[in-house]
């Protein structure tokens, strides 16, 4: 039986203390776990719920309430950032998620760069901080995890990615320059988000990849201000989860210097070896989303006893879901993990 | 003074060291002193960019460093332009790509295009957020041999089988190899959504397409 609450759960779990059994969360943004399925049966519904507080809350309501993972994840998009900063979006539908219509700037010498506060001024910001202020009073046992996009990732949405990369090498000055000036911002963002509620905020930079960059860059930008983001919201009190995208093998040395509380990877990361490897890391993840969306409840419930075999710390889907994957796939997932 | 070997050397050196001005500074001696040759696309340049490709293959390089690499390339090209007064060098084939409707990432089909492209083959890219239909149609419009798709979530990847349906319902499968690849997709999805091959890297990509060169060759004699 339950011992601990779900927001106790995680929050020990990320201090590395005793838990009666492994949580498993989805933390939203590039992990959004809106499936089709949920909201054609609540009415809640994307595109809309990207903007709306009312909508949005309820929608993270939904999914918490159908998926059976514990905890609020808000927002649904990595989408809402480099709105603020002047990239316009498009808001996708139901199933597809919002993107970016076209970097603002072309090169990071183009960026303008806003006041501080522009955070604020957001619609889409106000809606975020609105649905987690909420959840958080409403609901106070259940975990509410702010995601936010990480600086690289933000960055290569206000500024054309191709240059952005190239400039990174290039134009080193400009370039950090925009990634100050970007992870600031972003600083701001999640002050917004914990002074509304959030339990945790969850980092996912899916450009700040080893495969992209290599370890030079991967270190002199990506750990850099990913750090400085994370240094930022550990003083305001409040846990961090880092997640990395793509194959490890050639930034292990540089992840362990990741100051987040838990480090999340893709699928095809051995978590086991890399708890073996480095024994303070908090390890989360990783069940394939593949896995999750073309497999079958039986095969994903054994698989998910191997992850609490492993004793991953915290048991999270691997990268962002499909918004199609059956919701019985993930309640096989979720119930696996329960009934440790 | 340098010969026209020891520059194309340069060149080709130039564009692996990453050397914009460099590369446009030896293209510009090359023809300033009226040696300009088609072979040189291919001795200076393509040889170039299939250095800098390998070494992206073997890690030495990432994507910033490759991506410096085809700017220097594109510099010297540029130098050489005016003087191919129309003639161009005979594409091995040509390759329609793009990364699929739903996809807002294209970061990794980008390398893949310049990839095919430094190995020889005119690359039409259909850019990111790209519908089925617009693969087949452009694949018809540019008689392309090969149809290269990108998807780098699993949330778009359905849409993928999407474009190998389309071909087969104007029953015109038959024409062209198609070729997937992203970070989601494996093998075993690429035989059950009906594509020809998957290529899990660049380098892979160019193989494969060369491979179905070679067969496409190979048939037409046979016919």
């Amino acid at each position: 039986m339950d011992v601990l609450t779900p927001k106790e759960r995680l929050l020990r779990s990320l201090k590395k203390e005793k838990v009666d059994r492994h949580p498993v969360i989805c933390p939203g943004g590039m992990m959004n776990a809106a499936l089709v399925e949920i909201m054609q049966h609540t009415g809640h519904t994307l595109p809309e719920a990207h903007h709306v507080d009312s909508l949005m809350r309820e929608l993270a309501y939904d999914v918490y309430d159908n998926t059976g993972f514990e905890n609020f994840g808000i927002p649904f998009c990595m989408t809402v950032e480099a709105e603020a900063l002047g990239s316009p979006i498009d808001f996708g539908s139901l199933s597809c998620e919002p993107k970016i219509k076209v970097e603002a700037y072309k090169s990071v010498k183009d960026v303008e760069f806003k006041p501080r506060g522009v955070m604020e001024k957001s619609s889409r910001v106000a809606a975020v901080v609105q649905s987690l202020h909420y959840l958080s009073e409403k609901y106070p046992d259940v975990p509410a995890i702010g995601s936010l996009t990480g600086p690289l990732s933000t960055s290569a949405s206000i500024v054309d990615p191709m240059t952005f990369l190239k400039q990174l090498r290039r134009e080193k000055e400009a370039a950090h320059k925009v990634l100050d000036y970007v992870t600031g911002h972003l600083i701001d963002y999640a002050q917004l988000m914990v002074d509304n509620g959030a339990t945790v905020i969850s980092i996912a930079d899916p450009t700040a990849t080893g495969e992209i960059l290599g370890p030079k860059m991967f270190k002199e930008y990506a750990v850099y201000y990913i750090n400085k983001l994370v240094d930022a919201i550990h003083a305001m009190g409040v846990p961090v989860i880092v997640h990395i995208c793509g194959e490890m093998a050639m930034v292990k040395p540089q992840i362990a210097e990741l100051h987040g509380d838990a480090i999340s990877v893709d699928a095809f990361v051995n978590l086991k070896q890399m708890k073996e490897e480095y024994n303070t890391l908090t390890t989360m993840g990783n069940l394939s989303t593949y896995l999750l969306e073309f497999s079958d409840p039986d095969t994903i419930y054994k698989q998910s006893k191997v992850l609490l075999r492993n004793n991953i710390d915290i048991i999270s889907p691997a990268c962002g879901l499909s918004t199609s994957t059956a919701l019985k796939n993930i309640q096989a997932f979720t119930t696996a993990i329960k009934e440790e | 003074m340098a010969t026209k070997e020891e520059l194309t050397h340069k060149l080709a050196q130039a564009i692996v060291d990453m050397e914009v001005d460099e590369a446009e500074a030896v293209a510009k001696a090359i023809t300033d002193a009226g040696w300009f040759s088609m072979d040189l696309l291919e001795k200076g340049i393509a040889a170039g960019m299939g250095q800098a490709s390998q070494y992206y293959e073997d890690g030495e390089y990432f994507i910033p460093e490759l991506l410096s690499c085809a700017d220097a390339a594109e510099a010297a090209t540029d130098v050489f332009r005016p003087y191919m007064q129309g003639q161009a060098p005979e594409p091995k084939g040509c390759v329609v790509i793009g990364a699929i409707c739903g996809d807002t990432h294209d970061i990794g089909k980008n390398i893949v295009a310049l990839v095919i492209q430094a190995a020889g083959y005119e690359v039409i890219d259909l850019g990111r957020d790209v519908p089925a239909q617009d693969f087949v149609a452009a694949a018809e419009r540019e008689q392309a041999d090969v149809i290269a798709i990108a998807s780098l979530m699993t949330t778009s990847m359905n849409h993928m089988a999407d474009v190998i349906q389309l071909l087969e319902k104007r029953g015109i499968r038959d024409r062209y190899g198609v070729v997937v690849g992203g970070k989601p997709i494996s093998a075993s999805f690429a035989r059950e959504i009906g594509a020809d091959r998957y290529a899990a890297s660049a380098g892979a990509a160019v193989r494969i397409i060369d491979e179905w060169m070679q067969a496409k060759k190979q048939m037409q004699v046979a016919e």
